[in-house]
């Protein structure tokens, strides 16, 4: 299939998606985003990589196998639960801490609930790329 | 610790040495058998320690433990009378099995699991009759199911032993669910489960609309278990497990365990006409059945289990009438019982190591090499056919006594007896006797513990008739006083004098030894009743319903489980709009509303995609185009949301749709060419049924969340907290990902089981694409 326009829009559009879609991660707890969104949207901009190209163009582009990106997140996302109980807290709960930024006043929150939705991010990419990968058999 | 804390101790160490079997037998295999017969001894000094306070004083050592309180239940135990003489016999019994098993194994390495499920079920056999609780003795009674399941498919690799162990099973709970519903019948009535309660209340019962159902119902499951007819059949089969487990459970203590339930609750239940006509019709109905049938087998093993089966209807038949005489009668025969068929399958199992075989027909001229062994089947024997000084000559002597004004009864009995006789001398005697000047088979020698216990028992069951006189009267009198309610000041002696029942048992004697006499001519006379049982007796209608049940089963789940998932998915989604309608219907709440708002342009364009979107996909030609149509209504109902200003929720539905084009259009390619829908008018109309349904329920159960008053503090809760809690200002996220954060982890969990799944699915796609 000969498709010159998608795959020379796509060189920058892959990029310009999978910037937002970690954008969109890191921006969930204060505006519209989160982990869904994101996995969702970096699964969009790797799919587009296997229709534009082929099968084999996204497993080399891929530099590491699905499964264990989708390992990963459960694995992120039950540990970011399992840190409440070792400070004597039920499971899950969040613990934030709060990293100074240089020598303002604003300090970043950084909390296990991030690194839960994290988790979920990855699952969401993991499995979508996963199925795409799969799929794309014929090319 | 008080006396009676020593019954938590006779119930449990063999439940605790039982799960440890495995270990013993690793660590001294030589020794195994020794210690667990030691258990059961100790088991049994226990008791003997017990036992003066509840002989002479008639003291019931109780103790209990709230269960259940709601449900009135208790984990109770007690001893009286009657359990201490069925607990002696289990404990005492099962010392002589245990030791026996040892040799009869010859330390194959399955031993260890052997000895441990045979420790069980002691266990459970003496909770059984230890219980003082309706529900904990059925507890009990179902856990002796259990362990004989094991016990008998213990040579699991053999169909026919699991074949039995399974149909055990099925029939003895089985049964034991209506004897649950018979318990809980009789809890009902009374208000409690506890038998010092229950027995307390023999009007109450009798007098109740309950008592009929009550005595059937628990009435099936005895006599499941007691191998009463027509549920007498998984006794004969399950003689395919190794003989120690005959001579244990199912002669000695686990059939023995219906009876003692219908002892048991013979003060409360017993005594009205419907008991005896019920009880006691179903015992002498078996006792005829299995006394023709002994005649027809050759197995040593199979003609034992019919002589036990007699045995049972005869013990039921007595507790049915409930006479003084008769309950202490059969409370004699049945220590007797236990005592010489014990030994006899001991005997049997003996012969089958020592020759190969247990048939019959086939063995003679055993005497000589096996020497002892023939000394305990004698003995065995004369305690079996009635011959004096033994116990089962004193049994004898007590049911016909208990009998007697009742001629035809007595005839009846009669013929029962001669027919014992004859199988008796059958199996005891004919093996060893020769009709030629040498043995009929290659024997092997036996080590002394092999015959050992076999003798122990038969020496018992002589001594025990013949000092009846000291240790009967206490001890049976205190007994049969449980089950009558009443004082029972009656002697129990061997010698009554040249009376009637003596005749009866010189007569019993006499026609027993013709029939032993003309065995197989009996035999051959009766064999075309083999024909009919085989053909229309209980074990063909069971073997037919199983098959029946299963034939059905595949049926079913052929017809339901197709594999056609257009199948599944409609019968999902039928069922869901059934049940969505039906709570619907009965919670119905809503309310038009009086006016409806100006729907604007904008909102116009949006739903003008949606619904031009779905039209498309559903009247396209092509698949490409249904798919983007979907696409588009998809987009449609982002257009929405960003204009009810949820963006969380537009963009992941944008974001959704995006993903699902692409994932059902990479699906597309790889279907070949053109796709032509064939679906018929038919299944069209269902589907069609099938989607508006969908479509309306939904919309109903909006309408329904949105006529309701809107409760506000759940999102004031959220409001609130979501930064100082939460910190963060995105209420939805913060919902996700912290508050409701386990249900996200649930989610999660599902996406990657249907990731899974789908990558499964796909995965078996290409060998049927490479096959065309």
């Amino acid at each position: 299939m000969n498709t010159l326009v998608l795959k020379v829009a796509s060189r920058f559009l892959i990029t310009v998606i999978l910037l937002y879609s970690i954008f969109l991660f890191i921006r969930g707890h204060d505006y519209p985003g989160g982990g869904f969104i994101g996995g969702l949207a970096m699964a969009a901009s790797w799919s587009l990589l296997g229709i534009a190209y082929n099968r084999n163009v996204l497993r080399s582009a891929l530099p590491f196998n699905p499964m264990m990106v989708i390992a990963t997140g459960m694995l992120a996302a039950l540990m970011s639960g399992l840190i409440g109980p070792l400070l004597g807290e039920p499971f899950l709960t969040g613990v934030w801490v709060k990293v100074p930024l240089g020598q303002s006043q604003d300090a970043l929150s950084l909390g296990t609930p991030l690194l839960f939705d994290l988790g979920v991010y990855l699952i969401v990419f993991g499995t979508i790329v996963n199925i795409v990968m799969n799929l794309e058999e014929r090319e | 610790m008080t006396r009676a804390d020593l019954l938590l101790f006779t119930v449990f160490a063999p439940l605790a040495l039982a799960m440890l079997a495995p270990v013993v037998f690793r660590w001294v295999p030589k020794l195994t058998h020794w210690i667990y017969s030691i258990l059961a001894l100790t088991v049994f000094a226990t008791l003997s320690f017990l036992a003066p306070a509840v002989i002479t004083d008639g003291h019931r050592l109780s103790l209990s433990y709230q269960w259940m309180p709601s449900f009135g239940i208790q984990f109770s135990l007690a001893l009286d009378g009657l359990s201490l003489l069925f607990a002696w016999m289990i404990s005492g019994i099962g010392a002589a099995i245990f030791f026996y098993s040892g040799p009869y194994f010859e330390e194959q390495n399955t031993y260890g699991r052997f000895i441990g499920f045979m420790s069980f079920f002691m266990a459970s056999m003496l909770g059984l009759v230890l219980a003082a609780d309706l529900v904990t003795l059925f507890v009990f009674w179902e856990l002796t199911s259990i362990s004989s399941f094991f016990l008998i498919g213990f040579e699991h690799e053999e169909t026919g032993s699991r074949h039995s162990a399974k149909q055990a099973l099925l029939i003895t709970s089985g049964a034991g669910l209506f004897m649950m519903a018979g318990v809980i019948l009789l809890g009902q009535i009374v208000g409690s489960y506890q038998f010092a309660e229950i027995l307390a209340q023999k009007e109450l019962i009798q007098g109740h609309s309950y008592y009929v159902p009550a005595v059937l119902l628990i009435l099936v499951g005895a006599g499941a278990k007691s191998a009463q007819f027509p549920l007498h059949f998984w006794l004969p089969a399950a003689m395919k497990a190794p003989t120690p487990v005959s001579a244990y459970l199912h002669s000695a203590t686990m059939v023995k365990g219906g009876i003692y339930l219908l002892a048991r609750l013979s003060p409360a239940l017993g005594g009205t006409a419907f008991w005896l006509q019920s009880v006691g019709g179903l015992g002498i109905i078996t006792m005829l059945v299995s006394s023709l049938l002994v005649f027809l087998h050759k197995d040593m093993k199979l003609v034992l289990a019919y002589l036990t089966i007699m045995v049972l209807g005869l013990l039921t038949f007595l507790f049915g009438l409930s006479t003084k005489e008769a309950v202490m009668a059969a409370l004699v025969y049945m220590l007797a019982h236990s005592l010489y068929k014990a030994s006899l399958f001991m005997v049997a199992g003996i012969i089958d190591h020592a020759t190969g075989t247990r048939d019959l027909s086939q063995l003679h001229g055993l005497a000589l090499p096996l020497k002892w062994t023939f000394v305990a089947s004698c003995l065995a024997g004369f305690s079996m056919i009635g011959m004096i000084p033994s116990l089962g000559f004193v049994g004898k002597e007590m049911v016909y006594k208990s009998l007697l004004p009742e001629w035809g009864v007595v005839v009846l009995l009669l013929a029962v007896f001669v027919a014992m006789t004859a199988g008796g001398l059958h199996v005891s005697l004919r093996p060893f006797l020769s009709s030629s000047n040498k043995a009929s088979h290659e024997v092997y020698s036996t080590p002394t513990a092999f015959w050992a216990p076999a003798m122990t028992l038969g020496v018992a069951g002589i001594v025990l008739g013949a000092t009846v006189g000291y240790w009967g009267t206490p001890v049976i009198n205190v007994a049969a006083q449980t089950v009558l309610v009443g004082e029972v000041k009656s002697h129990v002696q061997l010698w009554h004098g040249w009376n009637k029942e003596l005749m009866l048992s010189l007569a019993t004697l006499a026609l027993g030894i013709v029939g032993y006499l003309t065995f197989s001519r009996v035999r051959k006379r009766l064999s075309w009743l083999h024909q009919i049982f085989h053909r229309h007796g209980s074990q063909y209608v069971y073997d037919q319903a199983l098959h029946g049940l299963n034939l059905i089963a595949t049926r079913q789940t052929k017809w339901l489980q197709n594999g056609n998932l257009r199948f599944y998915i409609s019968v999902v989604i039928g069922f869901s709009i059934l049940l969505t309608f039906t709570s619907l219907w009965r919670n119905w709440y809503i309310h038009l509303p009086d006016s409806f708002g100006p729907v604007l342009f904008h909102e116009w364009v949006a739903l003008a995609l949606i619904s031009g979107g779905a039209v498309f996909a559903v009247i396209a030609r092509s698949m490409l185009v249904t798919t983007v149509s979907m696409g588009a209504s998809g987009y449609g109902i982002t257009l929405l949301f960003v204009m009810f200003s949820v963006p969380d929720l537009a963009l992941t539905q944008f974001l959704v749709e995006t993903m699902t084009v692409i994932l059902i259009s990479l699906v597309f390619t790889l279907l070949p060419g053109h796709i032509v829908k064939t679906r018929g008018a038919l299944n069209q109309a269902c589907d069609l049924i099938l989607s508006i349904g969908m479509g309306c329920v939904l919309v109903l159960v909006m309408w329904n969340v949105l006529s309701r008053p809107f409760q506000s503090e759940v999102v004031d809760f959220y409001k609130n907290h979501s930064v100082s809690g939460g910190h963060g200002r995105n209420i939805i996220n913060v919902i996700l990902v912290d508050f409701r954060a386990l249900d996200t982890l649930g989610e999660a969990t599902v996406i990657v089981l249907a990731g899974l799944g789908v990558l499964s699915l796909i995965r078996l796609r290409p060998q049927r694409m490479e096959k065309k």
